[in-house]
């Protein structure tokens, strides 16, 4: 009777295998779930929450509605400036940086010691960025010793030292310049990745199919099979770069001369951390957050993969 | 295929346009400063100098070093004196008419330098006393005292020692007359509870009294044996010099040099003797040191699993030395625990794995005799792990050894020292060159103009030829004495290249100015680093000559082992805490942030004073810089509001009270019992910034202050004297020193000019209540803040002074002879530049000339007292009145006396603790009168108070600098007031958000 299994056993027994694979799958996401609700749900949350009330951390906090978004927008004129600083930012070192980690990995790519010249750059992101900044706080220090105006004062490019991170009008530029530096290593690893993903048969169908150059092979395959990759990267600079907080205090100092270099960030950590009203600085990280999301969505449409 | 060309091709492209790209970027940052006149034409302001050029050379430094005079002796053939020449100390003749002062001592009457004493009629620090002697027969003798050092601090008891008025070399100046420390009681442990044993705590150490004879050395000694001094027949003079501490003298003798034996020659002695070969071998523990002669030589926590005893679950106190027994003259001294007499040979299971690769080098003596010549300066190999050394190496050297001997090993330079006076005298050289070099081209020269710089310098080649020879020359030196090529080395041989270079061009040195100067800077670092003389010894062996030394070694595995036990051990260790001590009472948490050292001397403190004095039990916790301040994500505040907070804080920044107080996280403490006999220990000013309506939260427990500092030579040399006030500064100084290219160094802010314009951060003014509040608005908007501004941006905008530098490498060089600085800066330079020693002195800062209410013009030379450290109760203690006590013990004279002697034996003496309170400030030591200057200089600080949104007032303060003296962007009245607008707004804010009364015309005007 072995071979002889009713046909409603079979189902019964088929749609439980099935129920219990589908348990097992959420058994297997839960893990990630909980984590990502903890850490970043439930704060999230915590932060909206806060952001309608008044808190110092210490003494019980009190409701005030959406005061702390009408402050911030009517109100802040600091505000105002940490976008602006934080969209110059965005705007120079998203899009910079985005190519440059596209174009080095696609040379390297091209070149014949590939795995040299990955580690050489990659080697320097693994480094904490505060370590790494000191060495380019060297490299920018405004008296006649540091490098570049040393080189600058020898060559006579300049009479005297420039304080480059003292000088509003040259702090955003040292610390895209230096953001530039640090972060092209993580991103290009990404592309490279990619670029070794697609599959070689593709580039000679399509040069039988008459491509040239190079420049075909890009715009007709690379870039196309490139796209999940390249998604990734929009969508980590664009929210890296709404999120610079690290360099820019190391390199111009908490508050930075003029707010020269004051981001969205160190608005909302000066806020939290020297003026302890909790409930604005959650405020303007919900702004933060909002912000980053619609931008990642932008990201997505623009790089969605059609198929 | 021609693809892969065009790749390559395209690659370089590629790379092209990269670089263009982050070369753009560089590019945005095109100078601001750009538009700013060019330096004056140099070549006129060099021919003004000429006449100074000479002057430079002759005012040197004076005394000849006992090198050049013991090799002076050799030439002429000097023989040995031969009988000893006793003087009696009670025959002394002071200067300027002191009363020599004969009383009692050790039960036997002597000569007693001791101005202290209430019944002295020994004058002051400037004392000094003369005796005359008659010499019979020419020759060189050791000078010799019998001497015993009075209750001091630790410092060692100087003395210049001058023969017939004269320094006879530089060595004799402010030379040492050591102390001698044993330990009290044993090595205890912590208490961390449960009943279980923690780390060692190494026991106090206390001054031994009574006659001690010693002989005089070179202080920093480089010559290993006692110093020579070359004395004609006849009446000489003996003059002594005060320099520090006090000491009673009962006997002064120049005796006959020793003249010291061979090995080869002290074996053929042994067998006239007849000494027996020793019997057994033994083991001492080099951590039981009988006695030492510096407070800094002492038992210390071992990491090697071959150090005997060895424990990885706690620190185990079982080595002495390190890096505190490194600097010359430190001694320890250990008795013998052989069982016979005999000869024995000597081991070391000892650690030198300091000075990259360079050896230590230490003086042996037996009974405090140098039992041999080679004793003199024995040469421990550097290793990077621990080695068992064997005295005299595979023929091992034999000693003449009883039962209760002692065996002593000082730190010496050994052969480093000729490479130490070599570099000295290159250092001397090059800066020479410099200034020269720099009288024809100033400090920041055009590199393409022709100074022409051999015509005035005739012998450039040749100097530039001889210092690359010399530098190579070091370095071979250097590698003969390594074990391995230390650092130094690479660094000479590019100091060599450099002075290759430019004897091959000299047309480019205008353009490598700076990197003279940093040769010289370079070379001054690694002779510091070259005279620290590090050693750690674990274990002394004593074995016959045919016994076998009673060695233990770790083995690899143990090693392995012990890696792993420490690893998972560090998941259940508290790092923080270091130390429970428990009393009969409650007992409290203190929090402390400085080192682990300071806590540490804290600790055993209060275990020796508070605890049995209160009962009142104290768990020490070590926390990091800035962990508890009430900025940023600090531990404090964390635990504050999980509510894990201590009972006292200590080591806390002042800016805190405000922060922490408004929020009832601080323990108000006027209210408490004997708070005005505590507030009456400090300077009223001390509280300004902890004071928070009406209510103090902290107590100041260290200080800082802000004084002048200048280099006395330079000012003699240019003919300028320190300045009065800032009109003097800016009309005679600051010009004087632009004609000699040189910058004055400015690091006071915005305060003193504020404060000496009378003008004060905040001000208070009438509520929407019709009540006065103080700090309703910031002072800034009044005409002496306006005064003080624009004074302090002319500076920059006007007498062009910069705004970053590195005072202190510039002070050294002499390219910035004058600023203001503190405390750090006051102990950078005492310590770690020592070639400025004498060079340089403080003075009060510059002072505002005002008129005062009767028309009279007055000085106001009131400075600020830049923040030192606090402590607190915090706001949740539970245990105010226990906590209270310890903050009142702990800001007492006596504590803070002592902890300061502790720390500054300790961790050494850059270490230097300032302590707020008055009474212990003053029975500090200092240099001539720097204690009056820096006293007179607290009593004038004025501290800048905290209040509501106060963290604002630096901010824009700074940005209205900014936007002025850096930018300059715009004029100092609209840049003010901008920051008034911003400042007034924040504080009115925050104390809306607090719901404090704010002016009635709040954000109408301003």
């Amino acid at each position: 009777m072995q071979t002889a299994l009713s046909h409603a056993d079979a189902v019964k027994a088929g749609k439980r295998t099935r129920r219990l694979r589908t348990i097992n799958r959420y058994m297997f996401v839960i893990p990630g779930l909980l984590l990502f609700f903890v850490f970043t749900i439930l704060p999230l949350l915590v932060g909206a929450f806060y952001s309608l009330t008044n808190y110092n951390m210490i003494q019980p906090w009190s409701f005030v509605g959406l005061e702390n978004f009408k402050t911030l927008i009517l109100e802040d004129d600091l505000f105002l400036t940490a976008v602006q600083n934080t969209l110059v930012y965005a705007i120079i070192y998203g899009p910079t940086s985005f190519l440059l980690a596209f174009v080095l990995a696609w040379v390297i790519n091209n070149l014949k010691f590939r795995k040299a010249f990955t580690l050489g750059f990659y080697t320097p992101t693994l480094a904490s960025g505060i370590a790494l900044s000191q060495i380019w706080l060297y490299f920018f220090a405004g008296d006649r010793y540091g490098l570049f105006n040393y080189y600058l004062l020898k060559w006579g490019i300049i009479t005297e030292p420039i304080l480059w991170t003292t000088n509003p009008d040259t702090i955003m530029p040292v610390v895209i310049f230096v953001s530039l530096m640090m972060s092209m290593g993580n991103q290009f690893l990404v592309f490279l990745a990619g670029l070794q993903n697609i599959p070689k048969d593709l580039y000679e169908a399509a040069s039988i199919d008459g491509v040239k150059n190079k420049f075909q092979e890009m715009a007709y395959i690379t870039w196309p099979q490139m796209k999940p990759q390249l998604l990734f990267g929009a969508v980590n600079t664009v929210v890296g770069s709404f999120g610079v907080f690290d360099i820019a205090v190391n390199i111009a100092g908490m508050p930075s001369p003029e707010y020269a270099a004051h981001t969205i960030v160190t608005h909302l950590y000066d806020y939290a951390f020297t003026r302890f009203q909790m409930g604005y600085a959650s405020a303007i990280s919900i702004v933060l957050a909002i912000t980053t999301i619609l931008l990642g969505r932008i990201c997505m449409r623009v790089f969605r993969t059609t198929d | 295929m021609t693809g892969a060309s065009f790749a390559k091709r395209f690659t370089a492209l590629c790379l092209t346009l990269m670089m263009l790209l982050s070369t753009s970027v560089a590019v945005f940052a095109e100078p601001a400063g750009a538009e700013e006149t060019l330096p004056e034409s140099d070549a006129t302001q060099s021919e003004t100098q000429e006449g100074q050029d000479e002057e430079t050379d002759t005012d040197t430094d004076g005394e000849a070093s006992y090198a050049d005079v013991k090799n002076q002796y050799e030439q002429n053939g000097y023989p040995l004196g031969t009988e000893p020449i006793v003087i009696d100390p009670t025959t002394a003749v002071g200067n300027d008419g002191s009363v020599v002062t004969i009383g009692n001592h050790n039960d036997e009457e002597v000569f007693i330098w001791d101005y202290t004493n209430p019944g002295s009629t020994v004058g002051n620090q400037n004392t000094s006393y003369t005796w005359t002697f008659y010499v019979e027969q020419a020759g060189l003798y050791n000078l010799q005292f019998v001497y015993d050092a009075l209750e001091g601090s630790y410092d060692e008891v100087k003395r210049d020692i001058l023969i017939d008025g004269a320094l006879p070399f530089e060595e004799a100046r402010a030379n040492p007359l050591y102390r001698k420390y044993v330990e009290n009681g044993d090595v205890t442990q912590t208490d961390v509870g449960e009943g279980l044993e923690g780390d060692d705590i190494r026991p106090s150490l206390s001054e031994v009294f009574g006659w001690q004879t010693q002989l005089v050395y070179d202080p920093s000694l480089r010559e290993a044996l006692p110093l020579q001094f070359y004395l004609t027949e006849g009446e000489h003079t003996l003059t002594l010099n005060y320099r520090s501490q006090m000491l009673a003298i009962k006997e002064i003798s120049f005796v006959p040099p020793e003249e010291l034996m061979t090995y080869e020659q002290i074996k053929q002695y042994y067998a006239e003797q007849g000494y027996q070969n020793g019997v057994g071998s033994v083991r001492l523990e080099a951590e039981e040191i009988t006695f030492r002669n510096s407070t800094s030589v002492r038992r210390e926590y071992g990491t090697d699993p071959s150090t005997e005893p060895y424990s990885f679950e706690r620190k185990v106190l079982n080595v002495m030395g390190a890096e505190n027994w490194s600097a010359g003259g430190e001694a320890a001294t250990w008795t013998v625990n052989v069982t016979q007499p005999g000869l024995y040979k000597i081991g070391f299971h000892v650690l030198q794995n300091w000075g990259d690769g360079l050896p230590s080098f230490r003086r042996l003596e037996i009974n405090g005799e140098v039992p041999f010549a080679e004793c003199a300066a024995i040469k421990f190999d550097y290793s990077s792990s621990y080695e068992n050394v064997t005295l005299g190496g595979d023929d091992p050297w034999l000693f003449y050894l009883e039962p209760g001997d002692t065996l002593t090993l000082t730190v010496v330079m050994g052969d480093t020292a000729d490479i130490i006076r070599q570099l000295e005298e290159n250092v001397d050289r090059i800066m020479d060159l410099y200034s020269d070099i720099r009288i024809r081209t100033g400090t920041d020269p055009d590199p393409n103009y022709d100074y022409q710089l051999q015509r005035w310098i005739p012998n450039l080649q040749e100097i530039l030829s001889e210092l690359r020879t010399s530098m190579l020359q070091i370095n071979e030196q250097l590698m003969a004495i390594s074990n391995r090529r230390p650092g130094m080395v690479s660094n000479f041989n590019t100091i060599a290249d450099l002075f290759e270079q430019l004897h091959s061009d000299t047309f480019q040195i205008p353009a490598e100015l700076d990197q003279i100067t940093k040769a010289a800077t370079d070379i001054t670092t690694w002779v510091t680093e070259m005279e620290a003389q590090s050693l750690e010894i674990d274990t002394i062996y004593f074995a016959a000559q045919n016994e076998n030394f009673d060695i233990k070694e770790a083995s690899f595995f143990d090693r392995i082992y012990k890696f792993f036990m420490e690893f998972w051990l560090s998941f259940f260790k508290d790092y923080n805490s270091i130390g429970v001590i428990s009393g009969t009472q409650e007992s409290i948490d203190v929090w402390i942030s400085r080192g682990n050292e300071w806590c540490e001397v804290f600790r055993e403190q209060v275990k020796r004073d508070f605890t049995p004095e209160t009962g009142i039990g104290v768990n020490v916790n070590v926390l990091p810089n800035g962990q508890l301040s009430a900025n940023g994500t600090s531990v404090l505040m964390l635990s504050y509001i999980s509510g894990n907070a201590p009972d006292v804080v200590m080591g806390a920044a002042p800016t805190d009270a405000v922060e922490f107080s408004i929020r009832d996280a601080m323990t108000p403490l006027d209210e408490l019992e004997g708070f005005e006999e505590v507030k009456s220990r400090f300077h009223e000013s001390l509280f300004t910034p902890v004071i928070f309506e009406d209510h103090i939260y902290a107590i100041p427990e260290s200080t800082n202050f802000l004084v002048m500092f200048y280099r006395t030579d330079i000012f003699d040399r240019i003919g300028i004297e320190a300045p009065e006030t800032w009109d003097e500064l800016c009309g005679v100084v600051i010009p004087a020193l632009y004609e000699n290219d040189m910058q004055f160094w400015y690091a006071g802010g915005f305060d003193v000019f504020l404060y000496q314009n009378g003008g004060s951060y905040y001000r208070s003014d009438v509520g929407t209540d019709g009540v006065e509040y103080d700090f309703m608005r910031t002072g800034l908007d009044t005409d002496a803040a306006y005064n003080a501004f624009v004074q302090w941006t002319d500076m920059y905008v006007e007498q062009g002074i910069p705004v970053t530098a590195n005072f202190f490498n510039q002070f050294r060089s002499g390219d910035m002879p004058i600023g203001l600085g503190t405390f750090t800066e006051y102990m950078q330079f005492l310590i770690a530049a020592p070639e400025m020693q004498g060079k340089w002195t403080i003075a009060p800062i510059p002072g505002t000339v005002r008129t005062d209410e009767n028309g009279n013009e007055y000085i106001d030379r009131t400075t600020t007292g830049t923040a030192g450290t606090y402590c607190f109760i915090m706001g949740n203690s539970q245990k105010v009145d226990s906590s209270w006590k310890m903050l009142e013990w702990w800001t007492r004279t006596d504590t803070q006396v002592y902890f300061g002697n502790e720390v500054e034996a300790v961790v050494g003496r850059d270490a230097r603790w300032l302590p707020s309170n008055i009474e212990a400030f003053e029975r500090m030591t200092w240099d001539s009168n720097h204690g009056e200057i820096i006293a007179e200089a607290q009593r004038l600080a004025v501290t800048t108070p905290n209040c509501l949104g106060s963290y604002f007032t630096a901010r824009h303060v700074s940005n209205a600098f900014n936007r002025v003296a850096v930018t300059r962007t715009y004029r100092a009245r609209d840049s003010l007031l901008m920051a008034v607008k911003d400042i007034n707004q924040e504080i009115w804010n925050k104390r809306e958000e607090y719901n404090r009364e704010v002016p009635a015309d709040a954000y109408t005007i301003s």
